[in-house]
């Protein structure tokens, strides 16, 4: 690509320009099994499963879907936890040229119905504990399968009789498919399946993924990304951190495989690779983390400031007794990384913590701090073939100086198609400017320095930042509260916690005739929204702040919480 | 920045048809370039109940556009916040067309409410019904609003709106306002009034809705000192 400023601060050996094979995902996990098939591909609670072993998982799974009816372009709902069945379905999906639609496994009935139904899902691959909300999601949408696996399938066999018989039930795992006729097992699907399925030429512009995003209004549209656009943020990524060695890293998938950020960062780049990826079920057992960061020698840690913060803050750490020291290179995303938070954990392990940048919209990443010289408080520069400018925050169309904020475009290969069945959208987020080229327009307003480092200032898109690099539209939740019949008025906002997450707050004005306790409204929205949408604190006012024609500020909320906890302080 | 489009036409009262009765309130007529005949005529507080009904037709897009809030419901207070109206400081225009049975029925309001830590500032919100968006009405509505707001004083119309609600941008970069950021997804539009606003209404149109929002305030007669006066 042609030069642009920030090219100067790229590591030794990063290139510029990149070379992208047409190659389908697919054919990136082909190439791992013809070259490493005795490598370790996945761990999993302490069970081991090769190159080998995962392609024929693939193969028999990507065969058993066939039987199902499922030809290329149809569209199949991932609805997983992280576990070994997540990448073989997603795999599975690729092989025959099928697009995955991954759920957040948080994702409420509700949640699930809307993307499946949008998508229009022929099939949903989920796990046993989702089976209810999937059943109860069904109605809405075209599903014509339900394919349901037990987390513990892939569990070493003392673990999985543990958990059979202490967990399984009191953990909501256990699933009864009688008397419904969509429903089958995975395991029951491949014994019975061909070892291989029929051919599908799957071609690189081959659609692969619809990845469902909130918009600034909070309604989900599905993010059409391609097999080239997946594989070249793959190799992307592994050209911005040279000195990774192939089939010999060991990464950690602690962060929702189901999401963008993991899919890529730590699924198809470790596949692309030849690494060993330790898959890490819930990245909220701190404790359980740590442990398998410790025995696993983990090398690559992708993740968010909320996570690196955890772990740098654990009792456990601060006593010394996990030697994270393996750890060599983590990328954080989804939210500003605290300069004390980086340098705790570059402390702690002795290797590089980096912050980037991304949208599901790309792939997800854009931008990533240079391993040699990067920049706190800035997400770094764009990575190869990857293109950036600002614009004026109005029209979206002028261009601004280094400097001055305005809305972050970015273009490149890993830029989706546009948004599934939402021409309008698309076309609005999507824009061609006078250079002839299509922009992606991010919503986020961001700063290019005279040198080329991109700083984030402020996001456009009304959210919060949740736990975990998730992502809460307050409108989401003012939706929810709004449907119990004593709330008159509800604003929604994020209120920090420490340096990096915020939980969500409710300020609500109720009926006077219908009193109720905020632990109503909480269980209240818990019955409709996925956990991290829950608002951890609801305050009831006399009635929400307003401008004079009557408009509610949620900046207002926001400001007079600051105001306070500066006063209680 | 502004627009060829074609613009309403005033229909100057001796025109309008049917003839209203005597004593009937004062509605300005204006023929949109469609062809649709829209009336306006200050809010007050009979309409609440007719507001209530308003809001509760609006499509979700819209009420949350205009209340930055997905509020599904108007309270009680609320409405009468915005009915019960001083009509100098807090002004709206109701938007109406004829009914099938001849009764007017109303599509839309725009408000100006006067900054109370600065007299020469007032926030403007306008709502259309949904089925009545594209016709040019909004525009209508706030520029006829202006003609109102600077004869009371004020020089500034400030508003909160959404950055990807286009219309309202359009409308205000038609006033030629500037535009700040004020949260996520949100801006802050200020435009200065310009002596020369209502020129795109028209003089005639002009004199008739200043003659109708003083009545409103006035409701016996005008006083000498009455800012309406000056045209
Ligand atoms: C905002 C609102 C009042 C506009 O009313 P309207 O009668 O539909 O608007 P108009 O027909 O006068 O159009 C205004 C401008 O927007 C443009 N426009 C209208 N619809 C548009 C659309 N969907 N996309 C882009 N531009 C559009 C028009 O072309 C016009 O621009 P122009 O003068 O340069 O030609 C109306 O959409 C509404 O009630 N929305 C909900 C409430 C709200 O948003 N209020 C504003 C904040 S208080």
């Amino acid at each position: 690509m042609e030069e642009r400023i920030w090219h100067q601060h790229y590591d030794q050996g990063v290139p510029t320009s990149l070379e992208y094979p047409d190659l389908a995902l697919g054919d990136l996990l082909t190439k791992a099994v013809d070259r490493y098939p005795d490598r370790p591909a996945i761990r999993f609670m302490g069970s081991e499963m090769n190159y080998r072993q995962l392609g024929e998982a693939v193969d028999r799974f990507s065969a058993a879907l066939q039987g199902l009816g499922v030809v290329k372009g149809d569209r199949v709902s991932v609805f997983m936890a992280n576990c070994p069945q997540t990448v073989i379905a997603y795999e599975a999906i690729w092989r025959i040229g099928g697009v995955a639609v991954p759920s957040n496994p948080l994702y409420t009935a509700a949640e699930f119905a809307h993307q499946a139904a949008d998508s229009g899902s022929k099939v949903v691959i989920c796990l046993s504990m989702m089976y209810d909300r999937v059943l109860t999601a069904l109605p809405g949408t075209e599903l014509e399968h339900i394919v349901v696996t037990n987390i513990k399938e892939y569990f070493p066999p003392i673990l999985k009789v543990l958990f059979t018989l202490v967990k399984e039930k009191s953990g909501g795992h256990r699933a009864d498919l009688s008397g419904e006729p969509r429903a089958v097992w995975m395991r029951d699907l491949m014994a019975a399946a061909r070892p291989g399925p029929e051919p599908v030429s799957v071609r690189t512009d081959d659609l692969a993924v619809l990845m469902y995003t909130g918009g600034t209004t909070g309604v989900p549209k599905g993010v059409e990304l391609s097999h080239r656009n997946l594989m070249a943020n793959c190799r992307q990524l592994q050209a911005v951190s040279p000195g990774l060695r192939e089939a010999e890293e060991i990464m950690i998938s602690a962060l929702p495989l189901t999401h963008s950020y993991a899919m890529t960062v730590c699924m198809n780049h470790s596949i692309d690779r030849g690494y060993l990826q330790v898959i890490v079920p819930d990245a909220r057992d701190i404790k359980g983390l740590l442990e398998t960061i410790h025995k696993e020698r983990a090398t690559l840690l992708p993740g968010v400031p909320a996570l690196y913060s955890a772990l740098g803050n654990h009792p456990g750490v601060i006593a010394g007794k996990y030697d994270l020291t393996s750890v060599a290179q983590c990328v954080s995303g989804a939210a500003g990384l605290a300069p004390e938070v980086q340098r705790r954990f570059e402390e702690l392990t002795g290797g590089k913590v980096v912050e980037g940048y991304g949208l599901s919209e790309a792939s997800p990443v854009t931008h990533v701090n240079p391993l040699g010289g990067g920049r706190n408080g800035t997400i770094g520069v764009p990575m190869p073939d990857t293109d950036a400018i600002i614009v004026d925050e109005d029209a979206e169309a002028t261009l601004m100086a280094p400097g001055e904020r305005g809305v972050l475009c970015v273009r490149g290969p890993q830029v989706m198609a546009g948004y599934w069945n939402q021409p309008e959208e698309t076309a609005d987020t999507l824009r061609v400017h006078d250079d002839g080229h299509t922009w992606l327009h991010t919503g986020d307003v961001a700063v290019m320095s005279e040198d080329g480092f991109f700083t984030i200032v402020d996001r456009k898109k009304d959210m919060i930042l949740a736990a975990g690099g998730l992502n809460v539209y307050p409108r989401e939740v003012e939706d929810v509260l709004y449907e119990h019949p004593a709330v008159r008025e509800a604003g929604v906002i994020g209120v920090p916690i420490g340096s990096t997450d915020q939980r969500v707050k409710a300020f609500v004005v109720v009926d006077s005739e219908m009193p109720v306790e905020a632990q109503e409204l909480i269980d209240f929205c818990r019955e409709r929204l996925a956990r991290f949408k829950v608002p951890k604190h609801v305050e009831f006012l006399d009635e929400l702040p307003k401008t004079f024609v009557g408009k509610i500020l949620r900046r207002e909320l926001a400001a007079a919480e600051l105001l306070r906890e500066q006063q209680e302080s | 920045m502004s627009s060829d489009r074609p613009r309403p036409r005033f229909i100057p009262p001796a025109d309008v048809l049917p003839r209203p009765a005597p004593g009937e309130e004062p509605i300005v007529w204006f023929e949109m370039p469609g062809g649709l005949q829209v009336g306006l005529r200050p809010i007050h507080p009979d309409d609440r109940q007719a507001l209530m009904e308003g809001f509760q037709a609006l499509s979700e897009e819209s009420r949350y556009h205009r209340f930055l809030s997905p509020m599904p419901r108007l309270s009680d207070r609320q409405a009468r916040y915005l009915t019960e109206l001083d009509q100098i400081d807090h002004f709206a225009w109701g938007i109406g067309i004829r009914g099938d049975a001849g009764a007017i029925e109303g599509i839309g309001v725009a408000r100006y409410v006067r900054d109370t830590a600065d007299r020469t500032t007032a926030e403007v919100a306008v709502v259309i019904t949904d089925p009545y968006h594209g016709l040019g009405l909004g525009t209508l509505a706030v520029q006829a609003l202006a003609v109102v707001a600077a004869t009371r004083g004020i020089e500034v119309l400030t508003g909160y709106l959404l950055g990807d609600n286009k219309p309202m941008v359009r409308i205000f970069q038609g006033m030629g306002a500037t535009f700040t950021h004020a949260g996520p997804g949100l801006v802050r539009a200020e435009a200065v009034l310009q002596d020369d606003a209502p020129g795109t209404l028209g003089e005639e149109a002009c004199a008739e809705l200043i003659r109708v929002a003083g009545r409103a305030s006035h409701p016996s007669a005008p006083r000498s000192d009455d800012p309406d006066q000056r045209g």
